[in-house]
């Protein structure tokens, strides 16, 4: 049996984006964990004597560009040479855009496919790799074309970065459709590009690993690469779990919870649940709490105490980091408006955050805080007015429901 | 608006089924209720039962001790306006709200009536006990006044807003704060300038890579090329060192091989050191000069051995003296001090002369004999001091002998000072006593004040009675009881009432009649209006004149009839015409019917109703006269009256039963009075006055009888403390004169006749020094004889000693002694020198035997090592050996060298044997050969330069290109920038949540207090002026700079008072009004909820607490007001103050 390990957008030293980070020692555990990840596949490439590691593009993160990062690809692909271990890669778009990529003499079992495309024989074995990179950052047309037909009798193995049919509002990467991709005839299409795992075709196998390492929330979820098992002309595949760490986006429903005990119990089981569901070493959760309840004043006024709180719960756990609590709760007779002061108050509030006399102050304040934040993150929370609009209208919801718990619990 | 119609504790706290109904609303009145129990009965139970059904059952249940929590249960009826709903609470986490029929409803069919108030909102707004008004009270005190903050506190009930603000405030200036160095916003700057700082640092970038690369590849091919270059260069260095080395190397083998030829006979192989031949040749020397010296000393040392005689029984002598040294040495010592000891002994006994002289023993010869031990001494000292002893103690019992004597006469003489008690012949006491007199005097009291309080009262109320002028002696028989009196009132009242009512009746029915009898007439009177009687009429006429024309058929009766025809169809056109005011006429005929048979049967009402005010009439009329009162009085002066004499019967009743029960008590009393009055001799004196009297006297008697008692006792104490001292005394003298006998006999014993003249007991003191100084006395003299005894022991051991010599015998002991010891010890002394000469010699004999056995040893060697030598070549001595193996040493080396410089030679040349190298260096010149080396040195300087150049330059770029490695610290650094970054963007949100809250509520809070603060702040006055019962008659507010001073204006004086300048009752007062007005406030928004009270009223006075109640009425004017309490004053207060309006409920 031949066994040989597919792998994409590793975005080597792509920093995790998390607030959890803040935490000396989760830090400690995961910091620079991309390269820790890759670390992983290299040591289970050598583990389980795989015949090939192929990486199907985004070995490098577009933005990060410093030559350690080479330096550290090439010490790992070393490891691989001196097991006898061959690399095969493509270069997706951000390899292309990355000067890095090219400056290093990568060792001597590392096969790059250039823009013309190719194909490689896997030494003494009856398969073949095929793969064609990205010349530019930018790949508007399909790649297809480049790559040749199918060696016949052989086990043909295609290697594409490639956004597929794409998503809407989002640039296509070497676009291509899926029946496309049966039609050319190989056995197995290694697709890098979008993060998120997923298996087109299984027979012939089009498959889409995913990134190994998930970089912040949005990147939620467990993350894997693929290993191929080939036996004969069979191709059986498996999921890879290295990752060092998981983002996480958890619901927490903290209905009819009727005091501080029984919602500590709630969060408490929660937590234990997601620890369980955790494949990675550890887990970054951001925790949204859901739900409605008389105590839904207390806990948002309380909001601090109660965030550490779930810090300290999670901790219990041994594997999960809280990097923020949202609070969704709501009283459930909220909406039919009450009697008391508060209430009135929280209806000025409301007249108010209509008001332009009032949203022009706030938007005053807006600005010159948003001034302080460095260019990178300004351009990130606030790229058009547009955005500065709904940033106003966030703040000013969330200051009023914020007020109001504080008002309310005041008294409490 | 909702109200609690009933209450149902099913199960709950130690409730069961325990239900309180709170009736209908009043109309026009107020719905307040005040629940009163005792402590404990359940009061705050009640007020949290209702907020279960309204909120449901906690988590964990604190009124579930007696029904367990799955049996819980309360329920109500609440009144939604006019509509009644019946709800009941059960536990368990849902569904939980039940109606009637045990329906679960949704928690939404109360939470609207609620307003959507939490049970939070609930206690705060609509419940008061002890610790809100407590803390509300102190907050007015402590919040300086500002009126917005007061009164929108009250409304809103929460503790103070802008402590919310204010933290808000302080929260967001700890995150942010524009210029501020220590914002956590600032703090986070910094760490990002730091970590860039650090990534620029340390990062390197691809371009500087491959610079890095260039420069390493580089610098190592330019240290290749100068390596090369100078390995050649190195390598012809070489071997023109080699030929420089090797010519002057083969001319010296050539020298040396010269030299060797004559010292060919010599061995080749030398095992002798000739540095040992050397030391050989030093030995013998030394061996040769020490026989020499050994043999002079011994023949030097046995002459002056000879010449010492020996003297052995000198020795011997001085073994004997040895032993007598210690007794010598004390002899020396003796000589100088027997004198001084013998002149100290006299001294001592003249000075124990002197003492016996001083206590009067002159010519004592022998001082000794009064000299006591201590023990005999102390004996004598003891009895002589029993002796003082007992003289005191005999003086002291006499003295208190005496003193007893005294006492007694006088505790005889207050005895008989005392006046007698006589003896009476009743004793007051035991009447007092017996009678229980001061009981019996009050109960009297008592009686009497009650039976003429009685008899006053049933005289008020015949009085009373009196009516027009008509008195009564006594009450009356009265007719009918009170109630029958009213009853007939009533009826009477009735009566009249409906004869009146009869009356106006009628006269509507019969003006109503008139009224439409007149509507009709008119309506006929109309003119051409036919009634129905005309149409009638002509129709008959018509119908008759028909009837003749059949019965005739002729032209006149037709023509009759036509006519008659035609009248009755122009009268039926012209009615039909008339329709409305026919159907009038004829409505109004019905209703002129209808009025007149009302009419009679009013009448017939009327005369019935007269009927029975007659009947009536007649039966006071016998009412009156029956009491013998005349007629005229109205039935309700009448009922009056009857109540007022029923009152006199029943306060005469009272009076008379008030007589018979003090009856007994009076007699007892009178009793006692006579007794008294007799015993005192006061017959008219009052019972109280007598009992007074008595009680004096009685009390005087047993105080002069206690007196007496106690001057008795002093006298028989005194009396046997005399006896007692006068027994002590004469034992005393008993005692003394026992002690006497014994120290006349004890002085006799020790001193004899002279113990006459002997002055005690300073003469123990004298004593006491002759026995000091007889011890020192005994001590010279033993010093003396043994001094005498050495002297002698001496002499009688040196007589055989000197006996032969007459110079010694003519000496004393000591100086023949030491004599004698010098001359022994030069003896002693000879005979030490001629042994030690001896030694010597035997000494010098033995090493002279052992130096020329070494002499021998040296000899053999020089023989053994000289074998090894060609025969020609001289060895018979050290020197000549030792020159011998010189010389073979020097060939062994020569032949050595020319072996290893040939060796050498090959090497150096690169040749395999001699001749080769010979033959290699054939025609080469040495100078010429070192000139070819100075140049290569030269060039090889240059190059050894180069080479450390090439070398420094490639190391530098390898390090610095090995400085690139895949350490993760940038990618760590740039990691910890993201988290900064995000921290940063994080805080500036949480900065921006509290910043704008801040803003939105600041502005907020304003808006509200200026839309509330009007209507709260006119009825806190209200309730405020109500509530301290007119104290304050108003509120108002005073600007201080930028803060609004609440103020309240004293009725008193109109002067103006700020809260915190009030008594705390007062303010809690202020705070109750405030509460109230929220209320109404809430009340004017819609939201009517009941409010409860939980005893709050415990620091109000009375005055205070009938405000109070006065205050929740009025909030029960509004809505429903539940006061709970356990003060039963409460109770009463609230009755006097709200009358009907309050409705109590006890449980």
């Amino acid at each position: 049996m031949i066994k040989i390990l597919h792998t994409a957008d590793l975005h080597l030293d792509s920093p995790l984006k998390s607030l959890a980070l803040k935490d000396e020692r989760l830090r400690d555990q995961v910091q620079t964990a991309t390269r820790t990840v890759f670390k992983r596949l290299v040591q289970f490439g050598i583990d389980e004597g795989v015949s090939a590691l192929l990486i199907a593009g985004d070995l490098f993160d577009g933005k990060e560009r410093s030559a350690k990062t080479a330096a550290f690809l090439v010490s790992e692909l070393d490891r691989l040479r001196e097991a006898g271990i061959p690399v095969f890669y493509i270069k997706g778009n951000h390899d292309a855009e990355n000067p890095v990529a090219g400056a290093f003499e990568l060792p001597a079992n590392v096969h790059v496919f250039d823009g013309r495309g190719g194909k490689v024989q896997l030494a003494d074995e009856d398969i073949w790799i095929h793969g064609v990179s990205f010349r530019d950052r930018h790949a508007p047309e399909s790649l297809l074309p480049k790559y040749d037909p199918p060696v016949a009798g052989a086990i043909n193995i295609g290697m594409m970065h490639t956004s597929l049919s794409g998503a809407f509002g989002h640039d296509p990467y070497a676009p291509c459709t899926i029946s496309e991709l049966l039609d050319h005839g190989f056995d197995y299409w290694a697709l890098g590009h979008v993060h998120k795992r997923e298996i087109h075709s299984s027979n012939p196998w089009v498959v889409m690993p995913g990134m190994p390492q998930g970089r912040d929330v949005g990147e939620a979820g467990p993350k894997s690469a693929t290993l191929l098992k080939i036996e004969g002309s069979q191709i059986k595949i498996e999921e890879v779990s290295v990752a060092p760490v998981e983002f996480r986006l958890s619901r927490c429903d903290v209905s009819d919870v009727s005091d501080d005990d029984d919602l500590r119990r709630c969060i408490r089981a929660h937590l234990r649940s997601e620890a369980t569901a955790t494949n990675s070493d550890a887990a970054i959760i951001r925790l949204r709490m859901v739900g409605q309840t008389e105590r839904a004043w207390q806990i948002r006024r309380d909001a601090d105490v109660w965030e550490e709180t779930i810090r300290d719960l999670a901790e219990e756990t041994g594997c999960l980091w809280v990097e923020q609590v949202e609070l969704e709760v709501a009283v459930g007779s909220e909406e039919q408006g009450s009697a008391d002061a508060v209430s009135e108050l929280k209806d000025i509030m409301s007249e108010l955050r209509g008001e332009e006399g009032f949203r022009a102050s706030v938007k005053q304040e807006l600005d010159h805080i948003i001034s302080l934040l460095p260019p990178d993150r300004r351009q990130v929370l606030v790229p058009d007015e547009a955005a500065s609009e709904k940033l106003l209208e966030e703040i000013t919801n969330q200051a009023s429901i914020s007020m109001v718990a504080l008002m309310k619990g005041a008294a409490k | 608006m909702m109200r609690l119609r009933r209450l149902g504790l099913e199960f709950f706290g130690h409730f069961t089924d325990k239900w309180m109904d709170f009736g209908e609303r009043p109309d026009g009145a107020s719905d307040f209720h005040l629940i009163y129990g005792s402590n404990e009965a359940g009061k705050t139970t009640v007020m949290e039962g209702y907020l279960r059904l309204l909120y449901g059952f906690r988590h964990i249940e604190p009124y579930d001790f007696k029904h367990m929590r799955p049996n819980l249960k309360v329920s109500a009826a609440l009144m939604f306006g006019d509509e009644m709903r019946e709800f009941s609470r059960l536990p368990g986490r849902k569904n939980n709200l039940v109606d009637q029929s045990g329906t679960p409803l949704p928690e939404t069919a109360l939470q609207g009536a609620l307003s959507g108030l939490t049970i939070d909102d609930y206690r705060k707004l609509f419940c008061l006990d002890d610790a809100t008004i407590e803390e509300g009270g102190d907050e007015i005190a402590n919040s300086k006044g500002e009126i917005g903050r007061l009164l929108f506190s009250a409304a809103a009930g929460v503790g103070d807003l802008s402590e919310v603000l204010d933290a808000v405030d302080g929260r967001a200036a700890d995150l942010y704060k524009k210029g501020g160095s220590k914002s956590a916003f600032a703090q986070l700057k910094r760490k990002l300038d730091d970590v860039s700082a650090q990534i620029r640092e340390t990062d390197i970038s691809v371009s500087v890579y491959r610079q890095r690369k260039q420069a390493s590849d580089d610098s190592e091919a330019a240290e290749n090329d100068v390596r090369t270059r100078r390995r050649d260069m190195l390598k012809e260095q070489a071997r023109l060192q080699a030929i420089t080395k090797a010519l002057p190397m083969s001319a010296q083998i050539t020298e040396l091989e010269r030299d060797l030829a004559p010292l060919q006979h010599f061995p080749v192989d030398l095992d002798i050191d000739p540095e040992e031949l050397v030391e050989l040749s030093k030995r013998r020397v030394l061996l040769e000069a020490e026989r020499t010296r050994l043999k002079d000393l011994i023949e030097e040392k046995t002459k002056e051995c000879n010449a010492i005689a020996p003297q052995p029984e000198m020795v011997q002598i001085l073994k004997r003296l040895q032993d007598l040294r210690e007794l010598r040495a004390r002899c020396g010592t003796a000589a100088t001090d027997l004198s001084r000891r013998q002149s100290q002994r006299d001294d001592v006994i003249e000075d124990m002369k002197r003492s016996l002289v001083e206590i009067g023993l002159t010519g004592t010869d022998a001082p000794e004999k009064f000299v006591f031990d201590l023990t005999h001494l102390r004996e004598l000292e003891n009895k002589f001091q029993a002796v003082s002893e007992a003289d005191a103690a005999l003086r002291t019992a006499e003295e208190e002998q005496r003193n007893a004597l005294e006492v007694l006469g006088v505790a005889e003489k207050n005895l008989g000072e005392l006046p007698a008690v006589a003896e009476d012949g009743q004793d007051l006491r035991k009447i007092l006593d017996f009678h229980d007199a001061p009981h019996v005097a009050a109960e009297a009291n008592k009686a009497a004040e009650a039976l003429r309080h009685a008899q006053r009262s049933a005289g008020a109320a015949l009085s009373q009675l009196t009516i027009d002028g008509q008195c009564f002696e006594s009450v009356p028989e009265l007719p009918l009881s009170p109630e029958e009196a009213s009853t007939l009132a009533r009826s009477f009242e009735s009566a009249q009432s409906s004869v009146t009512g009869a009356e106006d009746d009628l006269a509507q029915a019969e003006e109503a009649a008139e009224q439409l009898a007149a509507r009709i007439d008119a309506l006929l009177d109309s003119g051409a209006f036919i009634s129905d009687e005309e149409s009638i009429a002509s129709r008959r006429e018509r119908d008759r004149l028909w009837s003749e024309h059949l019965g005739d058929l002729s032209q006149p009766s037709a023509a009759t009839f036509e006519t008659a025809m035609r009248v009755d169809d122009e009268k039926n056109a012209a009615r039909l015409n008339q329709t409305k005011e026919l159907a009038e006429v004829r409505q109004l005929k019905v209703a002129l019917a209808e009025a007149n048979s009302k009419s009679e049967a009013k009448k017939v009402g009327l005369e019935r109703a007269s009927g029975r005010l007659s009947d009536l009439q007649s039966k006071l009329k016998g009412h009156l006269s029956a009491v013998g009162m005349k007629a005229g009085l109205s039935a309700g002066g009448f009922a009056d009256w009857v109540r007022r004499g029923d009152s006199a019967r029943a306060q005469a009743i009272s009076a008379e039963n008030e007589k018979i029960a003090a009856a007994p008590v009076l007699d007892a009393a009178e009793l006692l009075r006579n007794k008294l009055a007799g015993v005192l001799n006061a017959p008219e004196a009052r019972l109280d006055v007598l009992v007074s009297l008595a009680s004096k006297a009685a009390a005087d008697r047993e105080k002069m009888q206690i007196e007496l008692r106690a001057a008795q006792k002093t006298v028989d104490d005194a009396k046997t403390e005399h006896q007692k001292r006068t027994g002590k005394a004469a034992e005393v003298a008993k005692t003394r004169d026992a002690v006497k006998i014994a120290w006349s006999k004890a002085q006799e014993s020790a001193f004899g006749d002279a113990g006459r003249v002997i002055p005690l007991p300073q003469a123990f003191e004298i004593f006491r020094e002759m026995r000091e100084q007889n011890e020192k006395l005994l001590g010279l003299q033993r010093q003396i004889a043994g001094m005498e005894n050495d002297q002698k022991a001496l002499d009688e051991a040196l007589v055989p000693l000197i006996a032969g010599d007459p110079l010694l015998n003519n000496i004393s002991a000591t100086d023949a002694f030491d004599a004698l010891v010098s001359k022994a010890e030069g003896a002693a002394k000879s005979d030490a020198i001629r042994a030690g000469l001896r030694d010597e010699i035997d000494d010098a004999e033995s090493k002279l035997q052992v130096a020329q056995s070494a002499l021998d040893d040296v000899d053999a060697e020089v023989r053994n090592s000289a074998a090894i030598f060609h025969a020609t070549i001289p060895t018979s001595t050290v020197e000549e050996l030792r020159e011998a193996v010189l010389r073979g040493r020097h060939a062994i080396e020569a032949r050595e060298e020319i072996v290893s410089l040939s060796s050498e030679l090959c090497s150096l040349v690169g040749a395999q044997t001699r001749l080769e190298a010979e033959a290699t260096l054939q025609g080469q010149s040495l100078s010429e050969v070192q000139a070819s080396a100075s140049e290569v040195e030269r060039d090889l300087a240059g190059l050894e330069a180069d080479l450390t150049t090439a070398i420094e330059n490639r190391t530098r770029a390898k390090s610095d290109l090995d400085a690139i490695t895949g350490d993760a610290d940038v990618a760590t650094l740039v990691a910890r920038r993201q988290t900064i970054e995000l921290e940063m963007e994080n805080l500036i949100r949480k900065f921006l949540d509290l910043r704008v809250g801040h803003m939105l509520a600041d502005e907020a809070i304003r808006r509200y207090r200026d839309a509330h603060r009007s209507g709260m702040m006119k009825s806190a006055e209200a309730a405020f002026t109500e509530l301290t019962n007119g104290a304050y008659r108003g509120l108002t507010t005073q600007i201080d700079g930028a803060n609004e001073i609440l103020v309240a204006i004293q009725s008193s004086d109109g002067a103006a008072k700020q809260a915190h300048a009030m008594s705390k009752g007062t303010r809690f007062q202020l705070y109750l009004a405030l509460r109230a007005a929220a209320y109404e406030q809430m009340a004017a928004n819609g939201t009517v909820l009941p409010f409860f009270c939980d005893d709050v009223f415990e620091t109000f006075d009375e005055d205070r607490t009938r405000a109070a109640c006065g205050l929740m009425r009025r909030i029960g004017l509004t809505g429903q007001a539940v006061y709970l309490t356990h003060h039963r004053h409460v109770v009463d207060i609230a009755k006097e103050v709200c009358g009907d309006e309050v409705r109590i409920h006890e449980i």
